[in-house]
């Protein structure tokens, strides 16, 4: 024994005994190498999208649809951030989370362009590797714009940080849109037209973007140009659905704006041609969702009818009503005023927006299936929380598994072809061109079935509006008024009351949050006026 | 000259030339006496234990020493034959709670559970601060619970820099030296140890029922827009329904069971003059004060040494351990914020279905894992072999090799069957569980740690005249390395059935099973020397020296050099004491200095990771890969350096002794993890960087108050005290004023203490009338009133002055989390066969930093966001209402929108242990047949004086999301024969 721990001693060096190599796991030297590995790692981005539509419960994943403003707020109490905008101040949670997120897709976008160029790596050909950077450079434009739209100017981080760098200053939002601009041209150019996958990003979802971030820079000729190469067939095959599709077409008296939301039908690959980006969520299905096994957006839009004990409900959900919670209600202006003559608007039949809600049991001199009227509804919470339109495209009546509080698992449009038009006709009423604008308009109002406009009733209140008539609960509504400067003045006329009375100018622009500033202590981050 | 050995029964026989020889009887850990023979030819004597402190034996790094000859700060604990001997714990740390000054030890709130550990406050600003432990002169990296209470003889730690030098790498956060029993007495001696006890919680939180409930329920809806608050309203359906029949239900009691505790130890030991040996096995089996909370253990270990020839000898022990913690607790939250108008069981199916959810919101049964299954069980082995040579030729030079292997297996399972998805309320659901079959899920893992250590000791140790000199150098490497397997299903719908749980996940879904390995491999080589000095009794020195190496750290920066020196002067051993003053019979002085490394960080941190998850296109599972973390090419060791000066006396024949130590110690090249700004996209990154300064106060005492035939009473006084302070961090200074910039990001501020509270004044709570603050500052009353305490001017520079708004800048140091001191005091009495001792021990916070603050949110807002409308809440504790403004407690919907910390000071005070212990007769151990006979009652964390709100103040025991401490009484009996 003495002898063999002399001789184990001397057989072998410290150097060798000390020298460390990880086995279970790659490292940024060996990990991308090639295609595969960089599918991989852009692969991640997806998953951070995943994570903006499923990380929170409650008013968590509304957030960005437009919590507090002319969209929706939170019925449950006037006291909090986004009904009181007091509250609103660099502590609040979901901007620090926000900034977080984009920062994320920036790291994992700059080391694909870095990794992607280097010496060593395995590449077909080079259109497989600018395809590669191309993909990149999306999120990284897709992150500033979703950054700058909010915040104004942010850092702009174009390489791999590689030091542990302190001293990030900002750049204007104008720097910002402008970076996101570059990224998006080359996007445009070496992004495939059609998807390897559902969900992935192609030429048509860069040229979408392109189009927002132009009208950001008031280059209008360049926003329609990109719009239209979206809409004529340039980026592919895109159109409006018309007709009824999808899973569940054969069921009668729905339409076309209801399959636009059964489970399954969101993915152009599966039959859908409106759809140019979107995000993916399955049940039952590794890195199907990222909490709470589903996104939980009917829970969080929908009301708690199940649960109206007054008028004869028992607390337990069926599968018709499905399991609202009511911690997003749609504003009186998104339920009612934008509805005004609109005619038989598609988007605004029961079907699409159910209205109408029953008595769950005998309350007289109501009977079971009484149609509950507004004169029973004398509470403020009775239509805060318990009756109030339910939007059909949260929601189902027909749960996977019949299961009403988590059965709903469908995919969310990050771009839908309507937004094209919708951001054709902001840059041309942009650029002064009303009559087109208003032709874009009227697209979509002939598929809805809608009383045609002309450009007199196009402003951008009009265009505003039709958003929310198209794209409520889809289109990420703080983004869109905050670059237009318009969260303060809708808020302010068309919010809910504590928001109407909360909501200051500065609001337009978000506070940096705290823990950003404070941990960037080599150089100070300019807090935006008024936080 | 010349000596013999007592044969197996005592017995001896000796030569002597002259009938007045002198025979001298000695034994180590016995008084050595001395007994003229004056003609007689037949001596015997009884040899007594060694009661002076100063010739105990103290155990440190690789060798040992005597008190006396003790240049470090070393505090030893006696445990075998102690009052310590008897507490009623789990862990054998707790034997040092408030017994080492300096050492804090933390409480135990789980069946099994392990106690937090810090040896002379925080070191390291983020990498670990866990001291080492050396258990029987090897390196050990188990958890301390793998060790029966019964088989340890002492404790000695190693707290300043000189004493742990010779630990190097791993010392600088002290070493904790457990050492277990050894055979004593010829006669082998067979022991058998045995408590039974009880347990329960230090403080069980009353929550509020019946009408205060409704209260409590009404007021929270009428701020959340709610306007019809008849009971019928407020109460869910089924809350409704129990209000009717009656029916409430007391949650915290109800997760709460009878916890008994049990231990059994056997030992049998014995030496003889070539050999010695310890064989002992013990069983401790333990319920927690909740409700499945269960814990098994078993421990087996032989230890043997012997002398094979004059020169050489070998030793070697085997211990085995085992761990049970299979089972689940209830949600401790859940039963905190849950409805008293509820039901456990569904009504009709009591014991087979859970009424799970009682009102329409996320409160569920605090039970839920009641369809699940579990598996944790670890076990290990751990086997040492030595063998020492006396090297022949040269007196006093031995060699000593020993080796060791350990090898610990942790099994984990999970399984949650179709049951777990039921809602109890939907008969369609209830009557065919089988329909969820493909929701059910299960994993099973096996994590198996294999590590070894070799130590090379070459040793010399001689006494010539007045010059005493010992010596060592070694070589030491050990490695380790941990492998996992897990597999994990889900979906058991084609299986037909989930009823073989985590041992039949290879019927799930083949597309919804898989698994995954990993190893993590670490390893340290180590030199080491030291040198021991001593003239006279009275002049001490001691150097050491070690240079370690450590695979986690970058190429190139492995290595670190730590060096240590030490002096002392026993000024009592000078005549002028000696002579002049009979008072003091002990008294030393002790200076050391030395640096100490800190290797905590883990394996891989410095290579720039990447980790992975999943995500979907379509309807197919993609991997999904990024860099989740900077590389670091340089980084090394993090050193401490300090310097100790100390007294240890002993006055008054020895009535009255104690040691005190000051010392200050700079920890710099921090393996500081620093928060990055989210720019980088990454969250932290390990760097060597910063300083952080510790010093400190250590006393203690022991007073022999009465010592006569039939009464003893003597007390035991520690009391110490750490304050750090936070020298750089980054050295950044970007606002130029010649002062490095805090980062407030990570709370860090310079020149402050690394526990500094960093957070917003409150004065108390917005009144209805307060419209000058609700003008200026908005908000709504019923929110905390936040103190504008800060503002800026045009240039953007503080002021110090009020600026009408509430932000950022309103935030300033307002506490601290570490305590202001420690202080324990014991006392034993010995009357006639009884032994009482108990223990004070006093955490006190305040002082003029205002110490020992946490955060106590539970104790002001109710629970959990998504719950706060209908759960449940603390009783007796008034809140803000319009109606009845409270001062203290917002409103209950207050949604706490700057993140205030809602602080408490947690110091206290508690009556820690008591134990009563009667020794019998010896003329009844005879008629009895048996060496030792002690029965006793002992009693742990009995009575503790607070001002915390919630649960215990040890942990900071929070309502609902903290464990409760464990108070426990026991009935002990140990006999030996």
């Amino acid at each position: 024994m003495l002898l063999s721990s002399l001789l184990f001693m001397v057989s072998c060096s410290d150097e060798d005994f000390l020298k460390e190599e990880r086995k279970d796991a790659f490292t940024t030297e060996n990990a991308f190498l090639n295609k595969a590995q960089f599918e991989t790692l852009l692969a991640s981005n997806y998953r951070i999208l995943q994570t903006i539509y499923n990380s929170g419960d409650a008013d968590s994943d509304p957030w960005v649809l437009g919590l507090g403003t002319d969209v929706c707020f939170w019925p449950l109490g006037d006291t909090q951030a986004y009904n009181d905008w007091n509250l609103v101040t660099p502590f609040e949670a979901y901007t620090d989370r926000w900034v977080s997120w984009q920062y994320q897709f920036i790291r994992n976008s700059n080391t694909v362009i870095d990794a992607a160029q280097k010496e060593g790596v395995e590449w077909n050909s080079n259109e497989e590797r600018d395809a590669i950077i191309a993909e990149g450079k999306f999120f990284r434009a897709f992150a500033y714009r979703n950054l700058a739209n909010v915040f104004g100017g942010m850092p702009i981080v174009n390489e791999p940080v590689t030091e542990p760098k302190v001293d990030f200053k900002r750049n204007t939002r104008e720097e910002c849109w402008q970076f996101a601009k570059e990224d998006l041209e080359f996007a445009r150019t070496y992004l495939n037209t059609t998807a390897k996958y559902p969900g992935k990003v192609t030429k048509a979802a860069a040229d979408h973007l392109l189009a927002e971030v132009n009208i950001c820079l008031e280059d209008w000729d360049g926003a329609i140009d990109a719009a239209s190469r979206v809409i004529d067939g340039k980026d592919g095959d895109y159109q409006l659905m018309t007709g009824r599709f999808g899973t569940r077409a054969n069921e009668t008296g729905k339409n076309i704006f209801w399959d636009l939301f059964r489970m399954g039908n969101q993915n152009y690959e599966t039959g859908n041609k409106e759809a140019i980006w979107v995000a993916q969520f399955e049940d039952k299905l590794s890195g199907g969702t990222v909490n709470f096994g589903r996104p939980t957006v009917e829970r969080t839009w929908w009301n708690r009818i199940w649960n109206f004990r007054k008028a004869g409900y028992n607390g337990v959900a069926p599968d018709s009503t499905g399991r609202g919670a009511s911690f997003v209600r749609p504003t009186d202006h998104a339920n009612f005023t934008i509805w005004k003559n609109t005619g038989n608007d598609l988007r605004n039949t029961e079907a699409v927006i159910k209205r109408k809600f029953y008595f769950g049991a005998d309350v007289p001199p109501y009977a079971k299936g009484d149609l509950i009227p507004k004169s029973f509804l004398t509470a403020p919470e009775d239509t805060l929380q318990f009756v109030y339109p339910n939007w059909s495209k949260f929601g189902t009546d027909k749960h996977i598994d019949g299961k009403p509080d988590n059965g709903y698992i469908r995919d969310f449009y990050v771009m839908r072809l309507p937004e094209t038009y919708l951001l054709r006709a902001e840059a041309y009423l942009g650029k002064g061109q009303k009559n087109l604008a208003a032709a874009d308009i009227n697209v979509l109002h002939t598929r809805a079935q809608s009383p045609l406009i002309s450009a007199s009733d196009i402003d951008i209140d009009y265009i505003l509006d039709e958003r929310m008539r198209e794209l409520l609960g889809e289109e990420f509504r703080m983004l869109t008024l905050c670059r237009l400067g318009l969260l303060y003045d809708r808020t302010k006329r068309f919010g809910y009351e504590p928001a109407r009375n909360s909501i200051k100018e500065k609001n337009n622009l978000f506070p940096i949050p705290q823990r950003v500033i404070d941990g960037n202590v080599g150089a100070a981050i300019e807090q935006n006026p008024g936080y | 000259m010349n000596g013999v050995v007592t044969a197996f029964d005592g017995s001896y026989s000796i030569s002597v030339s002259t009938a007045n020889a002198t025979l001298v009887f000695s034994y180590l850990g016995l008084k050595t006496k001395e007994l003229k023979l004056e003609g007689q030819t037949q001596l015997n004597i009884m040899m007594e234990e060694d009661a002076s402190r100063l010739d105990e034996i103290v155990v440190i790094g690789y060798g040992t020493t005597t008190r006396k000859d003790l240049t470090g700060s070393v505090s030893s604990v006696t445990v075998e034959n102690s009052p310590l001997a008897i507490q009623s714990t789990t862990n054998l740390l707790q034997l040092l709670q408030g017994t080492t000054p300096g050492v804090d030890i933390g409480a135990i709130s789980s069946a099994g559970g392990s106690p937090g550990l810090l040896v002379r406050g925080q070191n390291s600003i983020s990498a670990s601060n866990a001291p080492l432990i050396v258990l029987d002169g090897v390196i050990f990296d188990g958890s301390l619970n793998q060790i029966g209470n019964d088989d340890i003889a002492t404790i000695d730690v190693l707290k300043d820099a000189s004493s742990a030098a010779i630990y190097g790498s791993r010392s600088a956060n002290g070493v904790i030296i457990v050492t277990t029993k050894r055979g004593k007495s010829e006669k082998p001696t067979i022991s058998f140890n045995h408590y039974t006890g009880v347990q329960n919680w230090t403080r069980l939180p009353k929550m509020k029922s019946g009408d205060e409930f409704l209260k409590y329920r009404a007021d929270n809806l009428s701020l959340r827009n709610v306007t019809d608050l008849s009971t019928e309203n407020i109460l869910s359906a089924k809350e409704y329904a129990a209000y009717q029949a009656g029916h409430q239900m007391d949650w915290l009691k109800e997760i709460s069971q009878f916890a008994p505790i049990q231990n059994y130890q056997v030992s049998i030991s014995g030496r003889t003059d070539k050999t010695n040996y310890y064989v002992s096995g013990s069983l401790l089996e333990q319920k927690g004060v909740l409700d499945g909370d269960d814990f098994t253990s078993f421990n087996l270990s032989a230890k043997i040494e012997n002398k094979i020839t004059d020169w050489l000898s070998y030793g070697l022990t085997t211990r085995y351990d085992s761990q049970d913690y299979t089972g689940f607790s209830p949600n401790i939250n859940q039963a905190t914020g849950y409805t008293p108008y509820s039901y456990k069981w569904l009504q009709g199916r009591e014991g087979e279905v859970l009424d799970k959810y009682p009102t329409p919101s996320l409160l569920v049964n605090p039970y839920s894992n009641f369809y699940n299954d579990d598996l944790d069980k670890r076990w290990g082995i751990r086997g040492t072999g030595f063998m020492k040579v006396e090297i022949p030729g040269i007196e006093g030079l031995s060699f000593k090799t020993s080796y060791t292997q350990s090898r610990r297996v942790f099994d984990d399972g999970f399984f949650a069957h179709e049951m777990s998805f039921v809602n109890p309320d939907v008969e369609s659901q209830l009557s065919d569980p089988q329909q969820f079959l493909d929701r059910t899920s299960g994993s099973k893992s096996t994590t198996t740690s294999n590590s070894w250590v070799l130590d090379n000791v070459l040793s010399y140790d001689k006494s010539f005249g007045n010059h005493k000199i010992t010596g060592l150098l070694g070589y030491t490497k050990d490695k380790f390395e941990r492998e996992a397997v897990s597999f994990s299903g889900t979906d058991f719908k084609e299986a037909g059935s989930s009823v073989l749980g985590f041992y039949g996940l290879q019927f799930a879904n083949p597309e919804r099973k898989g698994g995954g390995t990993s190893i993590t491999e670490s390893s340290n080589v180590g030199y080491f020397a030291r040198l021991n000095y001593i003239f006279k009794d009275k002049y001490h020195l001691t150097a050491t020296y070690r240079r370690d190496g450590y695979s986690a750290f970058s190429e190139g920066h492995k290595f670190g050099e730590f060096p240590g020196v030490a002096v002392a002067w026993t000024v009592s051993e000078e005549d002028f004491i000696k002579n002049g003053i009979p008072q003091i019979n002990h008294l030393k002085f002790r200076a050391s200095y030395g640096e100490n490394g800190n290797l905590g960080i883990s394996p891989y941190e410095t290579l720039a990771g990447v980790s992975g998850g999943a995500t979907i296109f379509g309807d197919q599972t993609f991997n999904t890969i990024n860099q989740s973390n900077l590389a670091n090419k340089t980084l090394s060791w993090e050193t401490t350096t300090s310097l100790n000066l100390g007294v240890n006396f002993s006055l008054f024949k020895n009535r009255v002794s104690g040691d005190i130590d000051v010392y200050k110690s700079e920890t710099t090249d921090q393996l500081l993890s620093r928060r990055l700004p989210p720019f980088t996209g990454f969250g932290q990154v390990r760097t060597n960087i910063g300083q952080l300064d510790n010093k400190g106060l250590e006393v203690s005492l022991k007073t022999v108050n009465v010592s006569s035939k039939d009464f003893e009473w003597s007390t035991g006084m520690t009391f110490w005290y750490n304050r750090n302070k936070l020298v750089s961090i980054v050295g950044i200074d970007a606002d130029g004023d010649g002062i490095e910039d805090d980062d407030i990001g990570n709370r860090w501020f310079i020149g402050e203490s690394l526990s500094s509270i960093y957070d917003f004044t409150i004065d108390g709570v917005v009144q209805t009338e307060d419209s000058d603050y609700l003008d200026t500052y908005g908000g709504n009353p019923g929110d905390l009133k936040i103190v504008d305490i800060n503002g800026r001017d045009n240039e953007g520079n503080l002021t110090g002055e009020p600026d009408g708004k509430i932000d950022a800048d309103d935030r300033s140091i307002i506490g601290n989390s570490s305590p202001n001191y420690r202080a324990n005091i014991t006392n034993t009495f010995h009357y006639k066969n009884f032994q009482l001792y108990f223990d004070i021990n006093i955490v006190s916070g305040g002082g003029k930093g205002n110490h020992y603050l946490s955060g106590n949110q539970r104790a002001f807002l109710g629970t959990s966001t998504n719950n706060n409308h209908v759960a449940n809440w603390i009783s007796g504790r008034e809140y803000w209402m319009p109606d009845n403004q409270s001062n203290i407690v917002p409103r209950p919907n207050y949604s706490n929108p700057f993140g205030y910390g809602f602080y408490q000071n947690r110091g206290f005070v508690r009556l820690q242990n008591v134990s009563l212990a009667y020794n019998f007769d010896d003329g009844v151990k005879e008629l009895l047949g048996v060496k030792e006979l002690k029965l006793y009652l002992t009693g742990k964390n009995l009575l503790t004086k607070t001002d915390w709100v919630g649960l215990d103040p040890e942990n900071a025991g929070q309502l609902a999301s903290s464990s409760p401490v464990i108070r426990t009484f026991t009935l002990g009996v140990n006999l030996s024969f």
